[in-house]
């Protein structure tokens, strides 16, 4: 990282630190939200006994489809099966965390500096777009991602305490791992970039946020895909998913160095 | 330090600024000078290597603007329209993000130089939103100064600031001045311009003239006598304006402004012929035009042309 591009990072986090109640609000929401749904995964399958299963046809099939969807957990009784797979959605759940909490920030990085008339003397630095735009998806981009890491410690502590025998192992896994670890940083740093680069090219930064939003949806995708049993995360499988993000950052990042036109944005609105 | 040759930019429909040539030399105050709207901040932005020029070239210090743009904005520093400072962020933050920025080397000693000599000490770690107008643009000034850059683009310095803060901040241009810097300062106030500058460009898209402004004054105004009457009578200015040394004579007032060829030598004769009329002469000076006449002046010939 170059030394201009941490200046800019450095700065950035400097007036968030001084928007305490707004970075505290943005922790606070996704984490109160996880608890609960990690709340329900652990109690909901003790409510699901093999008895209810047999009077209420709903839970019966959901057995039904558990064994179908994950037969990895063959061994385990479809209860423990049920809370195994509700923590698993949870955990990709997890993967849209950096990305809503840091999408406001990343959207106003460059329009609210033309707002705050900041962006013309630091335009007038010999900072390289390449820096300009790094420095501010980055500056979005770690604290997400450091946010979503905590929830994620927060979480498997959690299950380690609370959940029943076995079950940490098959949830904190290497597939979960690598998710949190590789995939988790390279698709914030894909989406957020989107949104800066929108942004930088519109006038308006909320449209930059609908445009950012579209990103979230491959991560929609995935989860329903995993929820449907169409198929199975592997450590693998995020690898590579991993090392493809990781080439459309680079070339997203390229892209954006091209499109983003210092004159424009200087002077196309307000001047 | 600068020379532009035919600078032109075009937005869209607009021409904001029309083949501008002129040069500033190494330790010269050059004001540009202009309405609103005349192309002093888009001139400003070019030889900042902000904005690229649609047509025409220019160096600075040595660079050609848009060759290689990072090279030539770490040497020149711009005071901008706006002070545009981070609000939330302290004034000595502000300063040493800046210094970083511009690979500053004692990022430390550069920022408290800069704080004290702007009396901003006191108040380093104050969030700049909090401070005064004055006190934004001091702190601008001393970011487009923490890198010692040889060359300066003030733009508009002292507008909308109180005149102590005017004069404090014009103080410090002139020190700048005496330093050795080279200036480009754009104003529409002619007072500021004549006292700050060597010379000055009047600019209305076009270059409508640049000249020392005293050269300026003698260029477009005959030189005059203003002689003030205890009243005012048609024949006075008639009587006056029948010598045959004097080509005009205009009234305001209880004045006379009157056009003559060499003031030495016509005033015995002027102020003679008054008193023969039967006027009562209050007092006689010399009549400077001021630069605000001359750029009146100035601005009428664009219009009519
Ligand atoms: N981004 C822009 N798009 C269109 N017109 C512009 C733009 N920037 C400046 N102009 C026009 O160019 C002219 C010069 O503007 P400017 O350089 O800001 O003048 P000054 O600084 O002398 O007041 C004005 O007529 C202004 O409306
Ligand atoms: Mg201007």
């Amino acid at each position: 990282m170059s030394y201009r591009v941490r200046v800019l990072v450095r700065k950035e986090w400097a007036e968030l630190i001084r928007r305490r109640v707004m970075v505290v609000l943005m922790a606070v929401l996704p984490a109160g939200l996880l608890a609960i749904a990690t709340a329900g995964a652990l109690v909901l399958p003790v409510l699901m006994s093999e008895k209810r299963a047999q009077e209420d046809p709903d839970i019966a099939r959901a057995f039904e489809m558990i064994k179908h969807q994950a037969p990895d957990l063959a061994a385990m009784g479809p209860q423990t099966a049920f809370g195994i797979l509700l923590l698993r959605q949870i955990l990709l759940l997890l993967l849209l965390v950096p990305i809503i909490v840091s999408m406001s920030v990343a959207a106003y990085s460059i329009v609210g500096e033309k707002v705050n008339r900041s962006l013309e003397p630091l335009l007038a630095t010999p900072i390289s777009t390449r820096d300009l735009l790094l420095g501010k998806a980055l500056a979005s981009v770690i604290p997400g991602v450091g946010l979503t890491w905590v929830l994620f410690g927060l979480f498997a502590g959690g299950i380690a305490a609370f959940a029943p025998e076995g079950v940490f192992g098959h949830v904190v896994n290497l597939t979960a791992l690598s998710v949190m670890f590789l995939l988790c940083p390279a698709i914030s740093l894909l989406a957020l970039s989107v949104v800066i680069i929108t942004s930088s090219r519109s006038s308006d930064p909320r449209s930059a946020q609908q445009i950012g939003a579209v990103v979230v949806i491959p991560i929609v995708c995935i989860i329903t895909a995993q929820m449907s049993g169409l198929f199975l995360l592997t450590p693998m499988m995020v690898a590579v998913g991993t090392l493809v993000l990781a080439v459309l950052d680079y070339f997203v990042l390229r892209a954006g160095v091209a499109l983003f036109q210092r004159e424009v944005i200087l002077t196309k609105w307000g001047r | 330090m600068i020379t532009t040759k035919g600078l032109t930019k075009r937005f869209d429909g607009t021409l904001a600024v029309d083949a501008l040539s002129f040069e500033v030399r190494e330790g010269e105050v050059l004001g540009l000078l202009g309405p609103n709207g005349a192309g002093k901040t888009t001139t400003i932005r070019m030889l900042a290597g902000l904005i690229a020029p649609s047509r025409g070239a220019a160096t600075v210090c040595g660079h050609e603007i848009g060759r290689d743009g990072a090279a030539l904005r770490g040497r020149v520093g711009l005071l901008t329209e706006a002070p545009g400072l981070w609000g939330s962020l302290s004034a000595k933050q502000n300063l040493e993000i800046y210094a970083r920025l511009y690979d500053v080397e004692k990022v430390g000693a550069q920022v408290e130089k800069y704080l004290r000599l702007l009396e901003l000490w006191d108040r380093r770690n104050d969030a700049t939103g909090t401070f005064s107008k004055g006190m934004k643009q001091k702190l601008a000034l001393a970011r487009a100064l923490v890198h010692e850059p040889k060359v300066l683009f003030l733009d508009e310095p002292t507008s909308g600031l109180d005149p102590q803060m005017a004069k404090l901040v014009r103080d410090f241009i002139e020190t700048l001045h005496g330093q050795g810097r080279t200036i480009l300062v754009t104003t529409h106030n002619l007072d500021e311009a004549q006292r700050l500058c060597d010379r000055v460009a009047v600019i209305r898209t076009r270059l409508v003239a640049i000249d020392d402004p005293k050269m300026l004054h003698a260029r477009l105004f005959q030189r005059g006598t203003l002689v003030r009457l205890k009243q005012v009578e048609a024949r006075f200015v008639e009587a006056a304006g029948a010598l045959e040394f004097v080509s005009e004579v205009r009234l305001a007032g209880e004045e006379l402004h009157v056009a003559l060829e060499n003031p030495d030598e016509n005033n015995a004769a002027l102020v003679r012929r008054l008193v023969e009329v039967g006027a009562d002469v209050v007092y006689v000076t010399s009549k400077e035009p001021s630069l605000e006449e001359v750029y009146l002046k100035l601005m009428q010939e664009e219009d009519e042309a």
